[in-house]
């Protein structure tokens, strides 16, 4: 078959369904949007609150403690952050609230792993670690889980500090971490995002799961013990962090492409890669 | 030959093009790769969404239920420690749903407030200006 019979062909096909009916693709919506139209629908099913913040009570008081005593100097640097570059930049807040938006819905957002048979969510934590910064990417964090915690019984009052901890300051500094880590190295931006979320991810877990091990083991072993959890945690959350990978890879595409100036401002990226 | 070659190929692209451009994607050839790539990802990532949330009774059923039953709470029992009632028990027939609903309807408008304000405000002011 030639070309000019496949080009004949196609006029052809495209005189006799013309009058039939509109092609089902006329709507023409950016990917990304469509994308965040089916995140968004799907947290419009929640049947309940599938977390992996470590539940209300599950911690002793003593480790507890710990664990919030670690989180609340994290905190307050980053409340300190916040009030002293929004002072010098007026375009921070609005940045720092889509953040805040964009890690709470991300962090309370229910998705089935079907190839685990349970559900679980991103964090979030590495966008707004890697656009506002580790330490107020912690802040948001701590604001996002203790509304989780107060109003949708996800997490935990006493295990605040905890998930705090596992979430926002390992979650925010391993995405931040590893984006500058990658970008030192020269490689893509998108590339870059996108083993920040992936990292960010798994390193939320795994934190998790030291977490509950060392609050739970008693006079048991820790090793064993923290190494049963981080197997109960891989088959979710090794598609998950795939996900929120994507999830970071897009967002940070998607300012570069509409606002690649807050991305320079920022210190997201160097003033001579955007293209003019 | 090569021009020959070079040229059928320009051709074929040519007509890839157009037999997307009738399913209703509208782009130039040039970028038919990019633009097959970008809605390539996305119809990957909505189907995954669509299909793992909504197929069956995916979230009725205890078998999805969230790691923090099948792995966090389920461990935790096993080593004595049992979790607790919240403080605020919202977990009370619709209310959870509820208040789920109206978590995400605000986070989504503030969502939209403060992307509109980064981004469509001072596109609009450099269109206007």
């Amino acid at each position: 078959m030639t070309i000019q019979d496949l080009r004949f062909k196609l006029q052809r096909f495209r005189l006799l369904t013309s009058t039939l009916h509109p092609s089902p693709f006329t709507l023409h919506l950016p990917p990304f949007t469509l994308t965040l139209a089916a995140l968004a629908i799907s947290t419009l099913f929640p049947e309940k609150s599938y977390a992996m913040h470590i539940s209300e009570g599950i911690l002793p008081l003593n480790w507890a403690a710990l664990w919030f005593a670690v989180a609340m100097p994290f905190v307050a640097y980053g409340i300190w952050r916040l009030k002293t570059v929004s002072k010098t930049d007026l375009s921070f807040k609005p940045l720092v609230g889509l953040m805040a938006a964009a890690v709470f819905i991300i962090s309370c957002m229910p998705i089935p792993v079907p190839t685990a048979g349970t559900s679980s969510h991103p964090c979030g934590t590495a966008i707004s670690g890697i656009l506002v910064g580790p330490t107020i990417s912690i802040l948001i964090s701590a604001v996002a889980l203790l509304i989780q915690a107060l109003f949708l019984a996800h997490g935990g009052l006493s295990t605040w500090g905890a998930n705090i901890v596992s979430m926002g300051v390992i979650g925010s500094f391993a995405g931040y971490g590893v984006f500058k880590l990658m970008r030192g190295v020269k490689l893509n931006l998108t590339i870059s995002a996108f083993f920040a979320g992936l990292l960010a991810d798994w390193a939320t877990y795994l934190t998790t799961s030291v977490e509950l091990a060392s609050g739970i083991r008693g006079d048991a072993p820790f090793m064993p013990l923290v190494t049963k959890i981080i197997i109960a945690f891989i088959p979710t959350q090794l598609p998950l962090g795939i996900l929120e990978g994507f999830i970071t890879a897009g967002m940070v595409s998607l300012l570069l492409k509409k606002r690649p100036d807050l991305l320079v401002r920022f210190g997201v990226i160097k003033a001579g890669e955007v293209k003019v | 030959m090569k021009t020959k070659d070079t040229k059928c190929k320009t051709v074929k692209v040519h007509l890839t093009a157009e037999i997307a451009e009738y399913a209703g994607f509208k782009f130039k050839s040039k970028l038919l790769l990019h633009k097959i790539r970008d809605y390539g990802v996305a119809i990957l990532l909505i189907s995954f969404l669509l299909i793992t949330c909504h197929s069956s009774p995916v979230t009725a059923s205890d078998k999805w239920g969230g790691v923090d039953e099948s792995v966090v709470e389920k461990v935790a029992k096993e080593y004595g420690r049992e979790a607790r009632e919240p403080f605020i028990n919202t977990d009370r027939g619709d209310l959870l749903l509820f208040l789920f609903l109206l978590a995400g309807a605000i986070g989504g408008f503030v969502c939209g407030y403060y992307w509109r304000v980064i981004i469509s405000e001072p596109q609009r002011v450099k269109g206007e200006g």
